[in-house]
């Protein structure tokens, strides 16, 4: 109850009933009162103008006049209007109109006032002059007329104002209506917003121009909140997109950092299985030399030689991957024509359920590169997404294109600078990689094939190469969709650019 | 003065200037005795109070009509009635008889 009294219809109706309650009663009494008081006044003056009339009708009689035409006039009294008595006492007798009652012929009792004595009859004297003898001429008329219509009009007064009232009320419901129902709206808003839906326009339907100008305010501040709200996200959003551009960028150079190491531990390690290798070769071929070709030890030392040439490849690989190979024949060219003969090569070692793609632009720039090594790299990813296919059909795509790398992948990736570089390009439709893979494909030795069928060292050979050649290699694979290998090499004039900016520092 | 009518001082009373015996009526409201008063108003202006208020209201207004002479107190009326030679009034009949020099003209009413 007390929740219902504390809105604006509950207070506004409290507030009506309790003025109409003060002021209804003395309203009615007074309007009631002034009515009574004029009808009882108009009454009166009516009658007495009447009486006043007969008076006069009685005087200009014949002094002598007969009864009977006293009777007449007495009758006409009766008659006009609400007449209950008349008579005239003269001489000391009473002469009445014949159309009186006996028992209203008895209650004579004069009345200066309407409703005097109580017997709702309005008694009258009045001396006559006209006649013979002093007489007065007496008459009474109905007052219970005028109480009914007076009954009436309060009746109709207690209507009227009962109608006024319900209509006041009716009047203030609609009012409270109009005013509450926007402020609902508001609230209703309002909450949504708090709740976060702040795309929530503040703008009830109301023409009420309070309603409009505080819906207006509020939305102003609703626009500056969600304007706030979303530089904070935008804030929150920028930082969050740093962080995980530094942890990105820390994890590749830890990357990086792991594969020099481990370049540095394992050419280290080949260097010096070179220099036991070098001499073992040699006395092998001094001991070939020694002995005829067609004895069976010629046959174990040739076997011996076989196994210790595989081994200088393995430990070339190494080398190559650590960058600490011999040095290195470069050229400035084109790589298309590299490009070219080494998917001619490789097309000639793939089955003809691979589907091998080749799509080279010609006038890409010219890059600083060693023909061996770049034919390398594109044997071994051609090899590695050949594998990848896993004996199925499918398809190993090899492009050639320039192409501008953009300040968000060279922010991923502290190697490449943003601007212009060739993309050397393998891509399949291979089993993909998961994340852990790809974060350890390019450790030597590391490998995903059964035991003795991949030395692990393929990628390790790949990302050597293009290390050396001051490039980046990306990947981007998905287990079940396969893996691009994108490799970045800056064009000669870039190189050089670097190398001046290098000098300068 | 023998021969003024009830019209006559009807009308005098009502603000019509009426002459007796060569000199005009003037007529004098006695107040304080609501039965008297009440007797007036039945008996010579036949009308209500209110309505007879209103009419002296607006003969003032509209006309310029002096209005009556108003007395509550008997001693008054009895100086005015002395000073002014066709003044007429109302009053009990044992007060008009106590007063030398008035003269009953008529009688108004009667206590049945």
């Amino acid at each position: 109850m007390a929740r219902h009294l504390n809105t604006i219809p509950g207070r506004l109706v409290v507030m009506l009933l309790l003025i109409h309650a003060l002021l209804m009663p003395p309203l009615f009494y007074a309007i009631s009162g002034t009515v009574e008081s004029t009808m009882k006044d108009i009454f009166i003056d009516k009658l007495r103008n009447v009486a006043q009339i007969f008076v006069d009708r009685f005087d200009s009689l014949e002094p002598n006049a007969t009864e009977q035409r006293i009777v007449e006039l007495l009758d006409s009294a009766i008659l006009s209007g609400q007449g209950r008595y008349a008579a005239v006492d003269i001489g000391g007798r009473t002469v009445t109109s014949s159309l009186m009652t006996a028992e209203d012929a008895a209650q004579f009792q004069e009345d200066f006032a309407f409703g005097e004595n109580g017997d709702d009859v309005y008694y009258l004297s009045l001396p006559i002059s006209g006649l013979a003898e002093p007489a007065v001429l007496k008459l009474g008329y109905d007052e219970s007329p005028i109480h009914e219509d007076l009954d009436g009009i309060g009746r109709t007064l207690v209507y009227v104002l009962s109608a006024y009232l319900l209509l006041t009320l009716l009047v203030a419901g609609l009012v409270s209506v109009t005013v509450v129902s926007p402020l609902r709206w508001l609230q209703t808003a309002s909450r949504a917003i708090s709740s976060g839906d702040v795309e929530r326009e503040l703008r009830p339907d109301s023409r009420l121009a309070e309603i409009v100008a505080l819906s207006n305010d509020l939305e102003t501040m609703r626009q500056n909140l969600v304007g706030i709200n979303e530089r904070l996200r935008d804030e929150i959003a920028e930082r969050e997109q740093a962080e995980a551009d530094r942890r990105q960028l820390e994890d590749q150079v830890h990357h990086d950092q792991r594969l020099r190491s481990l370049g540095t531990l394992a050419g280290g390690v080949a260097h010096e299985f070179n220099n036991v290798l070098q001499p073992m070769v040699l006395y092998l071929d001094l001991a070939l030399d020694d002995i005829p070709a067609d004895s069976p030890v010629a046959k174990n030392l040739l076997y011996v030689q076989e196994l210790a040439n595989r081994a200088k490849g393995l430990s070339q690989k190494i080398l190559t991957f650590s960058r600490q190979d011999s040095d290195p024949r470069f050229v400035t060219e084109n790589l298309a024509s590299v490009t070219e003969e080494a998917v001619t090569m490789i097309r000639a070692l793939l089955p003809a359920t691979v589907d091998l793609r080749i799509d080279i632009d010609p006038e890409c720039s010219p890059v600083k590169y060693v023909p061996e090594q770049i034919n390398q790299l594109l044997v071994n990813l051609c090899n590695n997404a050949f594998q990848a296919l896993s004996g199925a059909s499918g398809h190993i795509s090899v492009s050639l294109r320039e192409e501008d790398v953009s300040d968000q992948l060279a922010k991923r990736h502290p190697n490449l600078a943003p601007g212009s570089h060739v993309v050397l390009e393998v891509r399949d439709t291979g089993t993909g990689m998961d994340a852990a893979t790809q974060e350890r494909i390019f450790e030597p030795f590391f490998t995903t094939k059964e035991v003795g069928k991949g030395t692990g060292l393929g990628l390790s050979v790949v990302h050597g190469i293009v290390k050396r050649h001051d490039g980046e290699i990306v990947v981007e694979s998905e287990p079940g969709r396969g893996t691009r290998f994108s490799i970045y090499l800056p064009p000669v004039g870039q190189v050089e650019e670097s190398r001046q900016d290098i000098a300068r520092m | 003065m023998d021969n003024i009518s009830a019209l006559d001082v009807r009308k005098a009373y009502l603000g019509v200037t009426v002459r007796a015996d060569g000199s005009r009526l003037t007529p004098i409201l006695m107040r304080g005795d609501t039965k008297l008063e009440g007797i007036f108003y039945q008996s010579v202006v036949a009308m209500s109070k209110k309505s007879y208020e209103r009419r002296r209201l607006s003969l003032a207004l509209k006309y310029g009509t002096p209005r009556l002479d108003e007395f509550h107190e008997l001693s008054d009326v009895s100086v005015a009635l002395q000073n002014e030679a066709c003044a007429i009034t109302y009053m009990w009949e044992r007060d008009a008889e106590s007063l030398p020099g008035v003269k009953t003209i008529r009688l108004l009413w009667q206590d049945t």
